[in-house]
């Protein structure tokens, strides 16, 4: 490990913590990780999402003398999850905003606002768009997915302003939120959904059943039809049987075996054709593309040939290049769907890993949980749980344990799980960030 | 009218080529003179032997594509393709396709003509768990080549099965073919048709076991001639998706026919022009 | 000559027939990075360290046998009220649960200005 002199604004009471931690003596000089010639180690983490500053968080309360760095382009996260409640018009922007301010002053984690742009795994550097080289000693990547940009043809990141995939919260979410809104009643929004894997399997579904909830009360001559490229969905029959019941046939669901895949895009014209030559027009197109790891990955040699990241079950640490943990939608960790509530689980098994890794003892044993809320309506909410552990050198759902909300269930029950939805949603949002830039815990 | 291939194939057309890449590189660096490798799987599997006979296939040309991880083994994308070496009046003739756990290994039989042109088939495939899945391709002189793949399925909670509504046997037949071609130069031609492909292992809500009931055989004529046959079996995926290469030498008629295991068929015609 | 246990040892091996549960599964202990990480899923919906409040109920600092029995429940009992624990908690072992029980009822609520270790 190299000497590092580290400028960061530390509380004092993090700088006892850390002395406390190395349990020797007063603070010399200025670099307050070298105290008595002991390092506990430099992290950077890149991607500010679910995954990454939960592990940037973790990392600090497994060990606040550990030396986190956490790199994020953007100021403001804007989260998937609820993003479909911006474009069905129940919440601003600002109810899914976050800020990186909590992790700075209260934990201690260094934010850069910065690209990463390049890692050296062999030299242990990763490269920022400003040009800094930054050592690690541990490197935890949490890039979210990038678009397989013409996958479909015709689909690439300039059709994309045209038709967009809304597959990253933020600018793409305002842009279909506003056709959305110019569009005229009488009018399809189209959706094409993609094969597995994708970020989120139940997300485009609940956009679908948000977008009627929408359409049905400001213009309900209009209709949702999704296009996709699958013949099986997350949470299928509950879906189903939920828009039917809100929605009458508001939505149509055209699968793969029914000519739902779609080979081609016209952004222009809104167009989109299916692989037996059928061609559907669109007035609010909505094209959610086939998918791979954050580009990062595979700059950082972690990625397969499959395009994402396959790793050490027990630990998120990539299979490839050591000293490199990967958390999030960028990793082949089936059954675990690509979910915020993942990311957020496998960052903190990858904390205690590295935690652990950096004080040369053993990991503890991974434990992760998932649940998927979607809402179907505003008040009517499912689930999808699963437990998960390591069982045989893979991940697998503990048996028994998890499933889906009940098919028969309670008006009452549905608007329960809705209430809890948000419960989770701000829990979640809280747990890796802190309270939402607008304090409002709502 | 020119067909955009599906980008999943596209992708899994790159990964094949990477494979033959990589394979011929690493027979190249093991320095072996004869191309020829027993051992294999397709030992192991009775129903794979049969096919062999007495032959010891090459491992080098045949290329098998499979995701590394499926989360629905209920459909899962396969591609099988050669691309290697043969005599100049040889042509693959025929790749058979087996999923070592299954309870019946058999996936598919295809028989390939001149008229097909090139040696390459997509399709869905069901996975009973995770397993090996060996492709063995014969050709027209009776040379063997035999490749396999292992595809992890897992079960995700999160693709509960819909329990809905089963397809109508032999609706909907689908056929998506070039207009014209050009003589020499084979085209993909996509095909599907609704089907439950019921495997006569699953009961239905009274507890009974639902009788099988497959698409048993797909056939394509050109003008009268057959060009390419597929026999198929019930680990392939309901609503039976096929993706095969034609090579028409003059225009006319193509014929191609589903029938199910209850002698019920169904048929789809399409004019093309070659030349 | 006879064999007698020194009546040092008599206390322990008082304790030990009096530690010995009922049921085959021993009161397992835990490490704390160990609890961290099964307790780690938690908080996605009872926030760090259990404490948030909300329509999903703080877990922070509520005593032990209290939350040991719920969580059993979940896991054990038809329990007509809960919507997803019953779900997640037969996803752990008994003596999971209950060492998660003891780890949030020992959190301290009223200390949390600093992140815990």
């Amino acid at each position: 490990m190299n000497h590092r002199h580290i400028r960061n604004s530390l509380t004092r009471r993090q700088l006892i913590k850390g002395i406390a931690a190395a349990s020797l003596l007063p603070l010399v000089g200025s670099a307050p990780f070298a105290i008595g010639g002991q390092h506990a180690g430099r992290v950077i983490v890149v991607g500010g999402g679910f995954g990454g500053a939960t592990a940037a968080k973790y990392l600090k309360r497994a060990n606040p003398a550990i030396e986190v760095i956490l790199v994020e382009p953007n100021e403001t996260f804007y989260t998937c999850p609820f993003s479909n409640l911006h474009l069905g018009g129940l919440r601003e922007m600002d109810a899914i905003a976050h800020g990186y301010n909590e992790l700075e002053e209260r934990y201690g984690v260094r934010v850069i606002h910065a690209m990463a742009e390049d890692v050296d795994a062999e030299a242990h550097k990763v490269t920022l768009s400003t040009g800094r080289e930054l050592d690690y000693d541990r490197l935890v990547l949490s890039p979210g997915v990038d678009m397989r940009w013409n996958a479909l043809e015709g689909y690439d990141e300039e059709a994309a302003e045209k038709a967009p995939h809304a597959w990253k919260a933020g600018a793409q979410t305002e842009l279909l939120r506003s056709q959305l809104e110019a569009m005229d009643d009488g009018g399809t929004f189209v959706m094409v959904a993609p094969d597995n894997p994708f970020r989120c399997p139940p997300g485009p579904y609940e956009r679908a059943s948000l977008v009627a909830n929408y359409l049905a009360q400001y213009k309900p001559k209009s209709k949702v039809l999704i296009l996709d490229a699958k013949d099986n969905f997350s949470k299928q029959g509950l879906f189903t049987a939920g828009w039917e019941q809100l929605y009458g046939d508001r939505i149509e669901w055209v699968g793969l075996s029914n000519d739902g895949r779609v080979t081609r895009v016209d952004a222009d014209r809104l167009e989109v054709e299916t692989e037996f030559g059928t061609v559907h027009r669109a007035d609010v197109l909505n094209v959610i593309p086939p998918q791979k790891a954050g580009w990062i990955a595979e700059r950082a040699g972690v990625t397969d040939d499959s395009g994402w990241v396959p790793v050490k079950p027990e630990t998120f640490e990539s299979r490839q290049v050591d000293d490199i943990y990967v958390v999030g939608d960028a990793t082949v960790a089936a059954p675990m769907p690509k979910s915020g509530f993942c990311a957020n689980a496998q960052a903190k098994v990858v904390a205690a890993a590295i935690a652990a890794s950096l004080e040369s003892r053993p990991a503890p044993e991974a434990y992760w949980t998932n649940t998927c809320y979607s809402l179907v309506g505003p008040e009517y909410g499912i689930s999808v749980a699963g437990v998960y552990r390591v069982q045989d050198g893979v991940i697998a759902e503990v048996e028994g344990a998890g499933g889906l909300s009940p098919a028969d269930a309670s008006e009452d029950t549905r608007a329960l799980e809705a209430e809890y939805a948000v419960g989770w949603y701000n829990a979640i949002c809280q747990d890796t960030w802190g309270t939402p830039l607008g304090g409002r815990v709502t | 009218m020119h067909v955009a291939r599906p980008a999943h194939y596209d992708a899994a057309r790159r990964r094949l080529l990477r494979g033959i890449a990589a394979a011929v590189a690493a027979i190249s660096l093991a320095g072996l003179a004869t191309p020829a490798l027993a051992e294999g799987p397709w030992q192991r599997l009775e129903a794979a032997r049969s096919v062999l006979g007495d032959t010891e296939p090459s491992t080098q040309g045949l290329v098998l594509d499979l995701p590394h991880v499926s989360e629905d083994g209920a459909s899962v994308a396969l591609t099988v393709g050669f691309d290697g070496e043969l005599a100049d009046d040889d042509h693959i003739s025929r790749i058979d396709l087996f999923a070592t756990a299954n309870p019946s290994p058999e996936i598919a039989t295809f028989h390939l003509t001149p008229l097909s042109g090139k040696a390459e088939i997509s399709t869905r495939v069901r996975l009973n768990e995770t397993q090996q899945v060996i492709a063995i391709a014969t050709s027209h002189q009776g040379e063997r080549f035999a490749t396999a793949r292992e595809v992890r399925i897992t079960v995700s909670g999160c693709l509960m099965r819909n329990g809905g509504d089963q397809p109508e046997p032999l609706s909907n037949p689908r056929v998506s073919i070039p207009s014209s071609f050009t003589p020499g130069q084979p085209e993909a031609v996509r095909t599907l048709i609704n089907h439950p492909m019921e495997t006569g292992l699953r009961e239905d809500t009274n507890g009974e076991i639902v009788p099988r009931h497959i698409v048993e055989r797909f056939t394509v004529r050109l003008n009268g001639s057959t060009a390419f046959e597929a026999e198929l079996h019930q680990s392939i995926s309901a609503s039976p998706y096929l993706l095969f290469y034609l090579s028409p030498e003059e225009e006319g008629e193509a014929v191609f026919e589903w029938q199910d295991d209850t002698g019920a068929s169904a048929t789809h015609e399409a004019s093309i022009k070659a030349g | 000559m006879k064999r007698v246990f020194p009546i040092a040892s008599l206390p322990l091996v008082s304790l030990l027939l009096v530690g010995l549960p009922m049921t085959a599964q021993a009161e397992e202990t835990f490490s704390d990075a160990q609890l961290e990480v099964m307790a780690g899923s938690c908080a996605n919906c009872h926030g760090t360290e259990g404490r948030l409040a909300g329509s999903v109920p703080t877990i922070a600092g509520r005593p032990a046998d209290v939350l040991s029995s719920r969580l059993l429940d979940f896991k054990h009992e038809e329990n007509g009220e809960t919507t997803i624990m019953d779900r997640i908690a037969k996803g752990f072992t008994d003596a999971e649960l209950e060492a998660l029980a003891r780890h949030f009822a020992g959190i301290d609520l009223e200390n949390d200005n600093e992140p815990e270790e």
